[in-house]
């Protein structure tokens, strides 16, 4: 019965994402603004900044959970996670510019994003497989390389931009799909967790040794991770894309994988819930403190930013959440 | 189900918080620039110019009667925080218009937003064209780069008295290009004579055999629109050859390298920017001081296309009479011979700068302002 359940589940957060959002949105019966339109000045209960906020937060939630289950529950340390994204994101745009731009948004959602996972899991497939032999911070450095590659290439392609970016893609991510995404995606994950592969996962973070003498390959495995990871990453690149409606390489730095592992790590590294949170808090951090800047006179953002990170750091080394997990994510 | 009341808290916090309103009796406008991160030199000019012009707006009495308050948020340099500081600033803080950005980038993933809220925004120092293309209600108060070409044109032409130019371009760089091209259209229609035009590309070393073509045309000065690196080079391989003519170019030379790599060879030539702070007229002057009075250092361009921007912004919405967006859009769109810090500033029809340069001329290894162009 354990399946039904989760369907239940999945239908009741579309309908509260769609409920959400049609509050948000402006009360309106409109079924673009409940899949795929942005609303406007003021048409709401809350402004299109918070909004913005908002999709940003479950596009973030996305990414943090994808890396967790390479970071958290495989233990592999990759740096490369804002590789990914940037396929998916260049990807999807590409596609959906040149080669659909007057499909219905649904067509373009859909094509859009399933390109931009598959290629983006491919490229995680070859980092895989030509990465297996390496551990720990090497696999990290690879990754990372990997990433910047990505960048420097998409960087010398004219058709998407080069430096000056990619403008004019179609903005038709809004809080419904991305809540919708972003509840699909970890309640997939979930079930990756408490499943064989999973606990596979988990054998070969804490002993690969032993992994392999239980009769787990952990070559494959790893390789299942990489790709499920970068799929996903992929996909939230696209609804990344769509939501911002400007692409530039700048985005897709170091930087931003760093940021991906540093909500995993804040929230505490194996942990779903940790996953979530920690993409919450960064999200919405940066964001809320800026209106300490009409107090204090100066911009102290980044400081306390800054500061907050290393308190969490200092005063719970493992995490906010540690191994544990929220109820619903928990397994049994 | 601890998270689900959690999750009604956030919200409702960020309801409550998004319901407040800006006071009245103010007018605020905002900024959006990297005042972190890597450029961070660029964005604190930016605002600190910003600033300057706001206080002493103030100081007079402010505009419309009221006083003007400024938002500026930081970006990090990062395009999509410039997309969610834009929103910030339009939606929440109800400003009037948005000041920035610097790059050329996160002015594009800004100005959409701007244009959909239709409230102006003025960017001060994007050159890209592609920036005033997002909608009419995006400005800048810079030259987009291909207008340098015609000042040195004229530069040449008019205060030199020089008749035959020889082109020596960039065949890689779009930035070359454009200037060679309108370079060549201006001299020409001045009654000029091109009489070489060669290419090199970016990142070539030995330029001999172009410059020996060039020289065999005898022109009495050469065109070498590129940055300073190669233009170092040249300008070092031209003497060596003989070659006695002056060489000019633009803001792409603009750098304490050109005199490491070029030496005594980039001695006398000629190149056109965008300000200097030894421009005598009174605005360029009474603004460093009073920049250099408030936050201790000398401008530089950033601070005072930034001050410029908000000049226009300010005489804008005294000439509208009023802030909101679409009497403020037209308003600024009408600016006209409007004296600023970096030249006379006109906007044309693609809303863009239609402004003097300055040339300056290379004396010791240091840029002497040489002459104020006018287009």
């Amino acid at each position: 019965m354990k399946f039904n359940k989760t369907i239940l589940i999945i239908l009741l957060f579309v309908v509260a994402a769609l409920a959400l959002n049609f509050v948000m949105g402006g009360f309106a019966f409109d079924m673009s603004l409940l899949m795929y339109a942005k609303p406007t000045r003021w048409q709401g209960l809350i402004s299109p900044y918070y909004y913005a906020v908002l999709v940003i937060l479950g596009i973030n939630i996305v990414l943090s959970v994808s890396l967790a289950l390479l970071n958290g529950f495989t233990g592999l340390f990759t740096m490369g996670h804002a590789g990914f994204m940037a396929i998916g994101a260049y990807t999807s745009a590409s596609i959906v510019t040149f080669m659909l731009p007057t499909a219905p948004f649904f067509v373009q959602m859909i094509v859009g994003s399933l390109c931009a996972g598959t290629i983006a899991a491919l490229i995680g497939f070859l980092i895989g497989v030509s990465s297996l032999r390496l551990n720990g911070d090497y696999l990290g450095m690879v990754t990372l390389g990997f990433s910047e590659i990505i960048r420097i290439m998409l960087l010398n392609i004219d058709a998407v931009g080069g430096a000056r970016g990619m403008t004019d893609i179609p903005q038709y991510t809004n809080l419904g799909s991305v809540l919708l995404l972003a509840v699909i995606v970890i309640l997939f994950i979930k079930r990756i967790r408490d499943g064989r592969l999973g606990r596979a996962m988990l054998a070969i973070k804490e002993n690969e040794m032993a992994a392999n003498m239980m009769g787990i390959n952990p070559l494959a495995i790893k390789v299942k991770a990489f790709v499920i990871s970068s799929f996903i990453a992929g996909v939230a690149g696209s609804f990344f894309a769509h939501s911002e409606g400007y692409l530039s390489t700048q985005t897709f730095t170091f930087v931003k994988s760093f940021e991906v592992i540093a909500m995993n790590v804040i929230g505490g590294l194996g942990s779903l819930s940790g996953a979530i949170l920690g993409a919450g808090i960064l999200t919405v951090l940066p964001e809320a403190l800026r209106k300490v800047q009409d107090i204090t006179g100066i911009d102290l953002r980044m400081i306390i930013y800054a500061l907050t990170m290393i308190l969490i750091m200092i005063l719970r080394p493992q995490g906010l959440m540690g191994n544990r997990e929220w109820k619903w994510l928990s397994s049994k | 189900m601890k998270w689900m009341l959690n999750l009604s808290l956030v919200l409702s916090v960020l309801i409550a918080a998004s319901c407040n309103k800006g006071g009245a009796d103010k007018i605020v406008i905002g900024n959006f620039g990297s005042l972190t991160g890597t450029e961070a030199t660029f964005g604190v000019s930016t605002r600190d110019g910003i600033i300057l012009a706001m206080e002493e707006l103030n100081k007079n009495g402010g505009v419309l009667g009221k006083q003007v308050e400024l938002k500026a948020y930081d970006n990090q340099g990062k395009p999509e925080e410039a997309r969610l500081s834009v929103e910030k600033l339009i939606n929440v803080d109800n400003v009037v218009a948005v000041l920035g950005e610097v790059a050329s980038t996160r002015s594009l993933a800004g100005a959409p937003v701007a244009q959909q809220n239709k409230v102006p925004m003025i960017s001060p120092s994007s050159t890209n064209p592609m920036v005033t293309q997002k909608g009419d209600y995006i400005f800048r108060v810079c030259f987009i780069d291909p207008f340098q070409g015609e000042v040195i044109a004229k530069f040449a032409y008019n205060t030199l008295g020089l008749r035959k130019a020889a082109i020596f371009r960039d065949s890689k760089s779009d930035y070359s290009m454009g200037l060679s091209k309108f370079f060549e259209n201006k001299f020409v229609s001045l009654g000029g004579t091109i009489v070489g035009d060669e290419k090199y590309a970016a990142g070539d070393s030995d330029f001999k055999a172009q410059l020996t073509n060039l020289k065999s045309k005898q022109p009495e000065f050469m065109y070498v629109p590129g940055y300073y690196t190669e233009v170092g080079l040249i300008a070092r391989q031209a003497r060596e050859l003989g070659v006695k003519i002056p060489l000019m170019g633009g803001d792409g030379w603009d750098s304490t390298v050109l005199k490491e790599i070029g030496g005594e060879a980039v001695e006398g030539n000629y190149f056109s920017n965008h300000y200097t702070v030894e421009d005598p007229r009174p605005e360029v002057q009474n603004f460093i001081k009073n920049y250099k009075a408030r936050f201790g250092t000398v401008p530089d361009s950033l601070a005072a296309l930034s001050y410029d921007s908000a000049q226009v912004l300010f005489d804008s919405i005294k000439r509208a009479g009023s802030v909101e967006g679409p009497k403020l859009r037209d308003a600024i769109a009408a600016t006209k011979n409007f004296p600023g810090v970096t030249g006379v500033i006109t906007l044309n029809e693609n809303r863009d700068a239609v402004k003097s340069a300055v040339v300056l001329q290379v004396v010791d290894g240091k840029f002497k302002f040489k002459e104020t162009i006018n287009p």
